[in-house]
């Protein structure tokens, strides 16, 4: 618990940056919602996305068919969200155990009575819970906007249920990139640079599985990209399919078993 | 009772040697001092001790647990002092003291410590200076009322008066029982605290010796000027090291005093000086490789 605390103390300035930022950008975002339902404004947006390259609207799902409906106008624009959500989630777990032993303070907790499956433990549900405070954040900000530019025939239940489903969504698929970036730092002995390497990852995965739309072909790489099992427009649709998050589940439990069973291998990098 | 002992213990970076078959036996109570040049394995053996590293090797034990998979346990009781402080920067003097000491039960309370190091509670850790970070590690580790204390270079940063502070406190400590394993290139530390000496060389123990020992059995350093000086000596209780311009320098290696004044008595001598062969000159030729003049 001495260690959550201080992790969470520590997490606490950059988490604060990050939900402002993310959950102001998610409120003002659904605060355009009446300015898209005019005819004019819709017309020139689907004028712009019709100018753009066919490839690049199918990589970032930019088709605009059905944002006249708020739960798909809402599912649309959180999907650049959601890419921010993940680069944070990679940035937390690459840095979660790299920072201390970039700054050499690591020294000081390994010479604690601490066994260090109880350091990796402590590091992991701290990053959890700053992930999920994050999120909660971020929801918040969605919520309110939602409420605030309800039409008068939008179900209330059902908005939120779609509100909360994609945020759902966007937590499982953050939540992997962390794990996956956790055990990456370990992996990697001295992951420096936690930003740029989370960014890499997210990008990296993300281009790899938009290939298939891009080219037609070798399909199966769409789910190397968590963010291909939560798209939230289908989410919107379908709610979270429930197999897709099992795989997302299984993918944390393995990246985490290689965390501890690699911490509790190495060495101490000072 | 021996609190630390290894037995051939070995750390390899890949092909790089830390240490290599490493044994060695502290006992309790005692404050053991480990020296040896850059690079001989020093820091190695301390991290391989606490787990930081694991053997590639031997074995290691502190209070007869295992430091590799006991390690937490050794913890309990053992506080560590590394060469270089590094802390969170962001943390207050005090908030750091506390965090350290909640990880012992009872807390470990720093209190007294910060009024004998005389340190800042409320200051940052970032805006400290080395030797005031250097009293923020010595506190942590004293609070936490340590059986065993691992030392790397306590020293280095500190003014005369806390490093005082420090040898004081490290008596107690010893008084109380408290063993200590003091790593240092500060000869004359090892020298005024420590009650057994190892001198590690290119990752071997090259050599273990009390300081009553060396003390006792120190060579003399014999320098005249005059005439009617010897010419030659025996190459065993007495050996030339320079002889020109009506002075002879030599060592002497006899505890028979009388036959060293009689051999003076042969000289026509218009100054002459007797001294011991400081500590660091024989732990100097450790770090150097060269013979031992003792």
């Amino acid at each position: 618990m001495n260690l959550f605390k201080m992790e969470m103390r520590r997490n606490f300035r950059t988490l604060a940056i990050w939900s402002a930022v993310c959950g102001a950008l998610t409120l003002l975002l659904t605060l355009l919602y009446p300015a898209m339902l005019s005819s004019d404004m819709l017309a020139l947006f689907n004028a712009k996305i019709a100018s753009l390259p066919k490839e690049m609207v199918d990589m970032f799902n930019l088709s605009s068919e059905d944002i006249r409906q708020l739960p798909q106008f809402f599912a649309y624009f959180f999907q650049f969200v959601l890419m921010a959500a993940c680069v944070y989630g990679a940035t937390l777990g690459l840095s979660v155990i790299s920072r201390e032993e970039n700054e050499g303070t690591i020294e000081f907790l390994y010479a604690k009575p601490l066994r260090r499956s109880r350091i990796v433990t402590g590091k992991l549900l701290s990053a959890i819970a700053t992930f999920a405070i994050y999120f909660v954040v971020v929801t918040i900000g969605g919520v309110i906007g939602c409420l605030a530019v309800k039409p008068e025939a939008q179900d209330t239940v059902t908005l939120l249920t779609a509100v909360k489903s994609v945020m759902a969504g966007g937590f499982i698929a953050g939540l992997t990139y962390m794990f996956v970036g956790i055990a990456l730092s370990v992996a990697l002995r001295r992951a420096k640079h936690a930003a740029s390497l989370a960014s890499a990852l997210f990008f990296g995965t993300y281009i790899v599985g938009s290939i298939p739309k891009i080219t037609g072909v070798l399909d199966f790489l769409k789910w190397i990209s968590p963010v291909n099992y939560v798209t939230p427009g289908d989410i919107v649709m379908d709610g979270v399919n429930g197999g897709y998050a099992l795989i997302l589940a299984a993918v944390m439990t393995v990246a985490a078993g290689l965390t501890y069973m690699a911490y509790n291998r190495r060495d101490l990098m000072v | 009772m021996a609190v630390i002992e290894t037995e051939n213990l070995t750390k390899y970076y890949g092909k790089y040697r830390g240490i290599d078959g490493v044994s060695l036996s502290v006992n309790e109570g005692e404050i053991y001092g480990f020296i040896g040049p850059n690079g001989a394995g020093k820091s190695t053996m301390i991290k391989t001790l606490l787990n930081f590293l694991y053997p590639t090797g031997g074995s290691a034990r502190i209070f007869g647990l295992n430091c590799t998979t006991q390690s937490h346990l050794i913890k309990k009781q053992t506080a560590y002092v590394p060469a270089e402080t590094r802390f969170y920067d962001e943390l207050t003097v005090k908030d750091l003291l506390d965090y350290s000491g909640r990880f012992y039960s009872p807390k470990a309370d720093a209190d007294e410590w910060m009024l004998r190091f005389d340190m800042e509670p409320k200051k940052k850790i970032g805006q400290l200076s080395t030797g005031n970070k250097k009293k923020v590690s010595l506190a942590a580790a004293m609070a936490c009322r340590p059986k065993l204390l691992i030392l790397d270079e306590p020293t280095s940063g500190l003014d005369p008066l806390v490093r005082q502070t420090l040898f004081e406190a490290l008596r107690e400590l010893r008084k109380d029982g408290c063993t200590v394993f003091l790593s240092s290139h500060n000869l004359d530390e090892v020298q005024s605290l420590c009650d057994r000496v190892a001198i590690i060389r290119d990752g071997r123990i090259a050599d273990v010796r009390t300081l009553n020992d060396l003390t006792m059995n120190r060579a003399k350093k014999v320098m005249v000027t005059g005439t009617k000086l010897p010419e030659a000596f025996d190459g065993k209780t007495m050996k030339l090291v320079s002889h020109e311009d009506g002075r002879v320098v030599f060592t002497y290696h006899s505890g028979d005093m009388a036959a060293l004044l009689k051999l003076l008595a042969e000289m026509e001598i218009s100054d002459f000086l007797v001294e011991d062969i400081a500590l660091s000159d024989i732990f100097m030729s450790y770090y150097t490789g060269k013979e031992v003049s003792q």
